[in-house]
């Protein structure tokens, strides 16, 4: 049949456009999502610069330039070009250099940059094929390539690992340091005349310590985590502000959170997530016993639920636990690396499993095994159960 | 007597945000100006057979049409007027099928005809079933003869009726709108069905966000038999395997629908029209369609004559815009189709006219787990997609017919991947090599 007698509409085009349902603009897409990262990733970046000065835009700046260079160079030889990718590969070297302390040779942040892209992204196949998640794989591999330039001795000051100090924000020179008698705080202890910096030890290390019983901190006493909490970690202001020594964007613990509670609010970072690693991360180390040295005898024994430890009124165990879930990478990991959704399990029930392992993983590496970078090497490990989870948190059809 | 029982809901699903005054507009009237085309297949049937010639009168409601098939559907005129030929026709579900192409006729006053006396306030089941597929009544709900699926429905008992005006997905407004305007009819005729199946429950569904429309319902409902139901109107509440999981907790087997759960689902504008047939004898020849779109520049209620060119439709209703896409039913489910010549059918429940559309290119899928999470079946779209990529050969573990194809795994895809496609095909394919029988537990 025809319609050739009616008048058909001016602005009726000769074709209309098929295609396939929902006819809608898409809820949300994986480049707004790449885009949002990058952007709450400027937040703990912001807070490094402060802390650590221009060398902390170095390291970031030295890191994204390398993983984007080298995803470019690849997708030339692959011919290739992939906007997305691009994207993607700046935002792993952005985050990648949140994990790298400022301090470092020009050449660490470089080669972490390019592993995480060359071997942590595109040799596995690029977005949504990689296995591990390539920041943490990049970090981790200059920390297996060059331990000496990034492994602060367990038992001395944490050689380069400096920050700066009062008066000397965002503008002095980390090289300018100095090592205190007694490093009491930021802004208590008092800065020797012609020093920037500080070197004084990360209260990560000092929580090892705790874990290890070394004898200075039980300070003859039965109250290892008093001493602890009282004399040697720094005031908890300090850790939740990042005013300590650590990777770029792993110390301020209150730009992560906002972060990621952007994130969650927009919807692209699952709040099981955040809320699963910090929560088994505290009751691990609510929980995880720590070592008591008596005087002078041998190995001492083990004190288990150090969060209960109360003495003289001070609460010294909840505290304890505060300055676990504050410091280190643990907050980094949480907030902005372990929602990378293809390193994920693919359930919401999953995704918990898998927070909660990671949390509760990372304090026990911190506390007996290895003493910097937990948090990495406990999300490797969960990245690498992934697939296991998934088949066991599969969702259950209706009606079977 | 109205009830209403605790609210339930579904694990997963998209809320929609609907406008406030959604509906509000009465429904206006499509008088055909262009000749109609009346499609003589609908559904899976055989196309009805004509008994009328080129340049013959016909008077509104005249059998234009018969079924020789017990599965196929007779055709009325909807309106006065000429037959101009017996050609073809393209409808949204199916391109060229057999029409009656009718000129109307306005000036020419003819008598209605009907299919049949009124029949009694109690009927007899067989006189109902008869009625139905006498006036040619579809069920828009499983797109089936209405009177072929009571029959069936005489072997195995149906133990609930429900009528539904819950249309969760954005814009539609259609079936609300014809409960809030006729609501005794709407009892009326669900009482009438379920005396004639005898049904032990009758249900009608509504949008709990719907508080004026609920609150008139209340006192009709006053005294009958029909209970209210208020459901959330997260989508998609509509479709028969989540409506008979929400509102009675009945978990369907994978692949079965409500029918063989004992419990029959009508739209709004099914329910009228079996009304109608029984109690006027009036053939089902018109259509209450929610017609609207961003191109739209009147957008509401219409109701239409089936055989009515989407052409028409656009005419009427007047186009703001560039037209670019023209979706028959929701933005969800809707099919886009060609050109304005696809007619409007008796289970049409939507026309949209949209200025814009959207193609996202699509990227590797990135385990975010969202179609996961919002699917309302429980499947994994994402699993299912990489199983038919991959042509897997035995996709069963993953039940693709238990997907009821709502479409929401590919609204909410930040990758902008063809899950939903990727589902129907395995469906599909799943259909061909495991019939529904043997599905059962």
């Amino acid at each position: 049949m025809s319609h050739a007698n009616q008048t058909v509409p001016s602005q009726m085009p000769a074709r209309l456009e098929v295609g396939a349902a929902p006819h809608l603009a898409p809820a949300i897409s994986y480049t707004e999502s790449i885009w949002t990262y990058i952007a709450m990733a400027c937040l703990p970046l912001g807070a490094g610069l402060v802390v650590y000065g221009l060398a902390a835009a170095r390291v970031v700046g030295l890191s994204m330039v390398a993983a984007v260079l080298t995803q470019r160079l690849i997708g030339v030889a692959k011919q290739q070009p992939g906007r997305t990718e691009i994207t993607h590969s700046a935002m792993m070297g952005l985050v990648l250099g949140l994990t790298l302390p400022a301090a470092t040779p020009w050449y660490i942040p470089v080669a972490a940059g390019a592993i995480a892209v060359a071997v942590g992204k595109v040799a596995f196949g690029g977005i949504g094929h990689y296995f591990w998640h390539p920041a943490a794989l990049g970090r981790i591999a200059v920390q297996v390539l060059f331990p000496e330039k990034l492994s602060p001795d367990l038992w001395t000051q944490g050689a380069n690992w400096p920050f700066l100090a009062r008066g000397h924000l965002l503008t002095g020179d980390l090289a300018r340091t100095c090592v205190a008698d007694h490093y009491v705080g930021w802004r208590e202890t008092p800065l020797p005349s012609g020093c920037e910096a500080w070197l004084a030890p990360r209260p990560e290390q000092i929580l090892r310590w705790l874990a290890d019983g070394r004898a200075e901190l039980t300070g003859g006493a039965d109250r290892p985590l008093l001493a602890a909490v009282r004399d040697a970690l720094p005031p908890w202001r300090d850790t939740v502000l990042g005013l300590t020594g650590g990777g770029v964007g792993e110390g301020c613990a209150v730009a992560l959170l906002v972060a990621a509670i952007y994130l969650m609010y927009r919807h692209h970072l699952r709040w099981q997530i955040v809320v699963g690693v910090l929560g088994a991360a505290a009751a691990a180390a609510a929980i995880l016993p720590i070592r008591v040295a008596p005087e002078g005898s041998g190995d001492g024994s083990w004190l288990w639920l150090p969060v209960l430890a109360w003495p003289e009124g001070l609460p010294a165990g909840p505290i304890y636990v505060l300055y676990h879930l504050t410091c280190g990478d643990l907050m980094l990991v949480a907030c902005l690396l372990a929602g990378e959704t293809v390193t994920n399990p693919i359930t919401p029930r999953g995704q918990i499993i898998f927070a909660l392992a990671l949390g509760a993983l990372t304090v026990f590496l911190r506390m007996y095994a290895v003493p910097v970078c937990a948090g990495y090497w406990a999300l490797l490990a969960m990245n690498t159960l992934v697939p296991l989870i998934d088949r066991r948190t599969q969702p259950r059809v209706l009606g079977t | 007597m109205s009830l209403f029982r605790r609210r339930p809901s579904f694990r997963g699903g998209y809320w929609f945000a609907q406008p406030r005054d959604a509906g509000a507009e009465p429904i206006a009237d499509i008088s055909p100006t262009a000749p109609l085309a009346v499609p003589l297949a609908e559904g899976s049937g055989p196309a009805a057979s004509p008994v009328v010639e080129a340049g013959q009168a016909v008077a509104p409601g005249q059998l234009i049409a018969h079924s020789q098939d017990q599965d196929g559907l007779p055709a009325h005129a909807p309106v006065a007027g000429n037959v101009v030929e017996i050609g073809r026709v393209d409808t949204a579900n199916a391109c060229d099928v057999p029409a009656i192409v009718i000129a109307p006729d306005p000036v020419r006053r003819a008598d209605p005809q009907s299919v049949g006396p009124p029949l009694s306030d109690r009927p007899d089941p067989d006189e109902v079933i008869e009625r139905l597929s006498a006036a040619g009544v579809i069920n828009t709900v499983g797109d089936e003869p209405l009177g072929q699926q009571l029959a069936r429905a005489r072997q195995q008992p149906i133990q609930h009726v429900i009528v539904n005006s819950i249309e969760s997905q954005p814009v539609l407004v259609a079936q609300r709108r014809q409960l809030a305007e006729q609501p005794t009819n709407v009892l009326d005729a669900a009482e009438m069905i379920g005396h004639a199946i005898g049904a032990r429950r009758l249900w009608v569904t509504v949008s709990d966000a719907a508080k004026d429309l609920i609150r008139s319902l209340q006192r009709c409902c006053g005294g009958r038999p029909t209970r209210l139901a208020a459901l959330t109107p997260k989508y998609p509440q509509e479709s028969p395997v989540i409506l008979v999981h929400t509102l009675l907790g009945l978990a369907m087997p994978p692949g079965r629908n409500a029918l063989d759960a004992g419990v029959l689902v009508l739209d709004v504008g099914t329910a009228l029209a079996v009304g109608r047939a029984v109690r006027g004898g009036q053939p089902h020849t018109h259509r209450v369609l929610t017609v609207g779109g961003d191109a739209a520049e009147r957008p509401g209620c219409y109701r239409v004559a089936v055989g009515t060119s989407l052409a028409d439709v656009c005419e009427h209703v007047g186009l703001r815009g560039p037209l670019r896409r023209v979706v028959v039913g929701g933005l969800m489910t809707g099919l886009a189709v060609p050109d304005l010549n696809t007619v409007v059918t008796r289970t049409t429940s939507a026309v949209l006219f949209l200025s814009q559309s959207w193609r996202g290119r699509p990227i590797a899928c990135v385990r975010c787990g969202a179609c996961v999470e919002h699917c309302p079946v429980g499947l994994a779209p994402a699993s299912l997609l990489s199983a038919f990529e991959l042509d897997q050969a035995d996709a069963s573990d993953l039940y693709p017919e238990a997907c009821i194809e709502c479409g929401v795994c590919s609204l909410v895809c930040p990758s902008h991947l063809p899950l939903l496609l990727a589902a129907q095909r395995l469906k599909a394919r799943a259909g061909v090599r495991r019939p529904v029988e043997a599905t059962s537990p």
